[in-house]
């Protein structure tokens, strides 16, 4: 006789047609660039050397560190919201 | 990667720095939000280690790309995956079934018992909670989750029987608990095993062992128990090689973990009592742990044994990344917690030698891991009250384990619900 089972993982989801990424950054403009280190040893130094050279090739407004509160959990919702509100890009390491 | 990711999702063009030995986890990431094709930089692990010159270096050879990526960039279209929802599994017998899950990797090595629908069933009839209900959510992996119904098929596959589950579900639901970071320490490098302890009269009823042998295999209820929780977060959580699972070495406690408490012959409270919202009876706690260290001291006096369980865990800790400098900057470091597990002998020691209570064997041992000598660093302990001692009645080896913490996590209580 013949058995039936359920199936113990989850089906592919069909993706969210919103989930796109962003345009590029607009030339002739000056940006404000956030950066967000996951707190792994060395991801906030990785970032300042990359923003500092950043700064040379394109306009840079003004640059902000955000550190996540630990490693894997997201930005707290401060930062995010701040994020949102003021970057026009955003650089973040060292990621997993 | 989630991160960079929102902030896309938002209008803001991102670029992610990701470590070399991290892109499988990073590339799962992207198949599960629908953008396979997102880019991102890589650079060799680890980071952590550069010094400032070596930064530079790294920063000047990405530099060009993050430029090309903020700047120059054409949005991939986003990828729409085609669902299977009317996939049926049937097989000729049972043997059949285990290997065709086998195949198609969704054990973890070992036979599984098929999960037919009434065995299913069976299990959900232990709950008043809806088949559908969602008990664990994980944000960082873009809100992948499992319900009561994915929980019972997996606790099925683990060999249990429906008298499990409602320790099975309160362990989900403990772990669901943003506190216990379920995602960091099933995705780590370091392989943390998910320990279960039980506390209860729960532990009678289910025979759950509590005495010589209770941490290992060969004890039907423990290690269905502690099974079915890692058969969830494989499966259903996709903590699995070549998505979220990093693991580099791993560990056989992968396999699960289920330690039941002999309260009846412990000198101290209930583990489940010992956090600062204490359980009293059935409840479940649950523990992350890295790796574990063995101490066996024959000493009659309890100084002496407190002195090397603390001179051993801080020895391990400065060597294993746990030690004050390295660990002291997170969110989860107040409430990070230190388990220990006492056999039979060194407990009647401690208890009958001046740690009658559990607070003044807290306080010995804090001051001990913390001690700064020329040799070591001290402990990334909080403080005495994130210490927690549980008791097995393993007798003869005069011998307690400590189980290192994954650093990015709290221990969590849950009742259990019968």
């Amino acid at each position: 006789m013949s058995i039936s089972t359920a199936r113990p993982v989850p089906l592919p989801r069909a993706s969210d047609p919103t989930h796109v990424t962003a345009s590029p950054l607009r030339a002739g403009e000056a940006h404000n660039v956030a950066l967000v280190a996951n707190g792994k040893p060395n991801s906030m130094e990785l970032l300042d050397a990359l923003a500092e050279r950043l700064a040379s090739r394109i306009d840079v407004r003004e640059v902000r560190r955000y550190r996540k509160p630990s490693v894997s959990v997201a930005p707290t919702e401060h930062d995010m919201a701040e994020i949102a509100e003021w970057a026009h890009a955003v650089l973040t390491a060292v990621g997993d | 990667m989630r991160d960079a990711l929102e902030f896309e999702w938002m209008g803001k063009p991102s670029v992610v720095v990701v470590a070399d030995a991290l892109t499988g986890p990073a590339d799962a990431m992207l198949r599960l939000c629908g953008m396979p094709d997102y880019p991102y930089l890589v650079t060799p692990f680890p980071v952590g280690n550069l010094d400032g010159r070596e930064i530079g270096a790294r920063a000047d050879l990405m530099i060009d790309e993050v430029v090309r990526l903020l700047c120059d960039r054409t949005p991939p279209a986003a990828t729409v995956d085609a669902t299977s929802s009317d996939e049926r599994l049937v097989y000729d017998d049972a043997f059949a079934a285990i290997d065709d899950y086998t195949r198609r990797g969704w054990t973890d090595g070992l036979p599984i018992v098929p999960p037919t629908r009434d065995r299913v069933d069976a299990l959900l009839q232990t709950t008043s909670r809806a088949p559908d209900e969602t008990v664990v959510t994980l944000p960082t992996r873009d809100g992948l989750s499992a319900t009561v119904e994915e929980i019972a098929v997996n606790a099925v596959m683990a060999g249990c029987r429906p008298e499990h589950f409602p320790v099975v579900l309160a362990t989900m639901d403990a772990m669901a608990d943003p506190r216990y970071n379920l995602h960091a320490h099933t995705a780590t490098m370091a392989g943390a095993q998910q320990v279960v302890v039980v506390n209860g009269p729960i532990r009678h009823r289910l025979a759950l062992q509590t005495g010589n042998g209770a941490l290992g295999p060969g004890w039907p209820a423990n290690n269905v128990i502690g099974r079915a929780p890692r058969l969830v977060i494989r499966n259903v959580l996709r903590s699995v090689h070549g998505e979220f699972d990093r693991a580099g070495f791993s560990h056989p406690g992968r396999f699960g973990w289920c330690i039941a408490e002999d309260e009846e012959n412990s000198p101290w409270p209930a583990l489940s009592e010992q956090g600062p919202s204490p359980i009293h009876g059935d409840a479940t706690s649950v523990y992350a742990t890295v790796w574990q260290s063995s101490i066996i001291n024959h000493a009659r006096q309890a100084k002496e044994i407190v002195d090397e369980l603390a001179l051993t865990v801080r020895t391990a800790c400065d060597a294993n990344w746990l030690h004050h400098d390295a660990a002291a900057d997170s969110s989860f470091y107040a409430e990070r917690p230190f388990l220990f597990v006492t056999g039979a002998e060194h407990a009647r020691v401690l208890s009958q030698d001046g740690f009658a209570a559990l607070d003044d064997l807290r306080r010995a041992l804090y001051e001990g891991l913390t001690r700064r000598d020329r040799a070591r660093r001290p402990v990334a302990i909080a403080g005495p009250a994130q210490i927690f001692v549980a008791y097995v009645h393993a007798t003869g080896m005069q011998q307690t384990w400590f189980f290192a913490p994954f650093q990015s996590h709290n221990m969590v209580t849950r009742p259990i619900v019968t």
